[in-house]
């Protein structure tokens, strides 16, 4: 699937779309991946299409089912540009409720006003007083809005304000000048990922993403994705191209662990492993997402260094240490990670051992 | 070559990204008179790239691509200049001048329709 994306890629955004529609992505990241245009775009997408487990009819119901039913969708817009707030509401309108701030200041205080809860934000970086970045920490502090969808939205396309907005919580990073039709589909893209759908069968829990909460340099599975599409639209990336930056590590065994362990074992079990990974794997280094079917990603950082082989082998070796003697029974005895080589698809195909 | 009329939002917008483009070529003005008179340049600096920031933000958006590229380079000077031990000064003194001249013709004309997004407009 790689290779295929990967001449997807040469041959430009167009194909890309419809490519990656057939491959089986869901909309938006097939609009991702043609928004991002170029090669080294698709290559990123075909990894993460081959990372990423195919949405279920079950899950489509259940997401459709409260939009259909609930109110508009309610962002919180910070921009000391007045003008870019009145973009901002006009390119949403009729489809999302926009409040609107001036100053991260003025958007903390409308976080206590009465009111509905914002169902999402998005924010300018450079603001006078406290920056955008800052906001999205404050949110993310705040148990109201911890895992309320935040997308930047500023002039600063550089890579260091890229991973600063990631590292501080945000989903999505969007590029001023933007156009209004583009800024809507990105908003809908990032409402779609509150409240995620709740898997229920071992199978949706085997092949789902989930939150590892509150352990850094963890990031959602979608933020990941947008920040692969942010660096792949980077023209000045460092030594490395954005394919080079991404490295992959599969939880052995994941599929029997799932069917020992059961979902709650299984979900357990890549706990450990996620917090084995955050010892092991430092925010400077790399960002860290776990997207489903017992695969962990790794996304170098600008100056960051991290070597899959060596990384394996030291979570391995605390995990060995957290188990202690290896149990005659039970999953837990069997938790390690392998790296997966460049090229491989490392989603989970039933031929495990 | 007709020059389609500009999208809806666009229009609803435009008198206020006038107003603003003409505030912010008073403060522009204002900015450098200061510096020349021995104002602070380097606080002047800041504030002329804060405010080229903003501007290269929403120009192209509102169909005025060449005052957002004008501005972008302002802002990236301002930036460098600092770092690089005051050099450049010429080269943004051009592009304040390049930036001024495209506030004024921004906050006078009308720009066109979206045929012309890429550069002709303003």
């Amino acid at each position: 699937m790689i290779v295929v994306c990967i001449i997807a890629g040469i041959l430009g955004g167009a194909i890309a779309l419809g490519l990656s529609l057939a491959l089986g992505a869901s909309l938006p990241w097939a609009l991702a991946a043609h928004a991002a245009g170029g090669a080294a775009a698709m290559l990123l997408t075909g990894l993460l299409l081959a990372l990423r487990p195919r949405q279920s009819a079950a899950d489509e119901e259940r997401a459709a089912a409260p939009a259909a039913a609930a109110a508009a969708p309610r962002i919180l817009a910070v921009d000391d540009d007045p003008l870019v707030l009145e973009l901002v509401v006009d390119a949403l309108s009729g489809r999302v409720e926009v409040a609107t701030a001036g100053s991260a200041p003025e958007a903390m205080a409308r976080l206590d006003a009465p009111g509905r809860r914002f169902d999402g934000f998005l924010i300018d970086i450079l603001m006078r007083e406290t920056d955008g970045i800052e906001l999205c920490r404050h949110l993310r502090a705040d148990p109201r809005y911890g895992t309320a969808p935040v997308a930047m939205l500023t002039r600063k396309a550089d890579l260091p304000h890229i991973e600063r907005a990631f590292a501080a919580g945000a989903d999505d990073y969007i590029i001023k000048p933007f156009q209004p039709a583009a800024l809507a589909d990105r908003v809908a893209g990032l409402l779609r990922l509150a409240p995620p759908p709740e898997p229920r069968t071992a199978d949706e829990v085997f092949a789902h993403p989930f939150e590892i909460a509150g352990l850094r340099p963890f990031l959602r599975a979608e933020a990941a994705q947008n920040l692969l599409v942010s660096l792949a639209a980077q023209q000045e990336g460092g030594a490395l191209r954005p394919v080079e930056r991404v490295m992959a590590f599969r939880m052995r065994e994941a599929r029997r662990i799932l069917d020992r362990a059961g979902p709650e074992g299984f979900r357990a079990a890549v706990g450990v492993v996620a917090q084995a990974l955050a010892a092991e794997v430092r925010p400077a280094d790399a960002f860290l997402a776990y997207v489903g079917e017992g695969v962990f990603l790794g996304i170098l950082r600008r100056d960051g260094r991290l070597d899959p082989e060596r990384t394996a082998a030291a979570v391995n070796g605390r995990l060995r240490r957290l188990q202690g003697p290896p149990a005659a029974e039970g999953p837990e005895g069997a938790l390690a990670v392998d790296p997966v080589a460049r090229g491989e698809t490392p989603a989970a195909t039933g031929a495990e051992p | 070559m007709t020059r389609r009329p500009p999208p809806g939002w666009q229009q609803a917008l435009l008198p206020t990204f006038r107003a603003l483009t003409a505030e912010r070529l008073a403060e522009l003005r204002a900015l450098r008179a200061a510096v020349r008179q021995g104002g602070d340049p380097a606080a002047g600096l800041r504030r002329i790239g804060a405010l080229a920031h903003q501007i290269a933000g929403t120009a192209a958006t509102m169909g005025f691509a060449r005052l957002g590229a004008v501005a972008a380079e302002v802002e990236e000077r301002c930036g460098r200049i600092p770092r690089a031990g005051g050099g450049g000064a010429e080269a943004l003194a051009a592009g304040l001048d390049a930036l001024e001249a495209e506030l004024a013709r921004a906050a006078g004309e009308r720009p066109a329709g979206p045929g012309a997004a890429e550069g002709e407009r303003g």
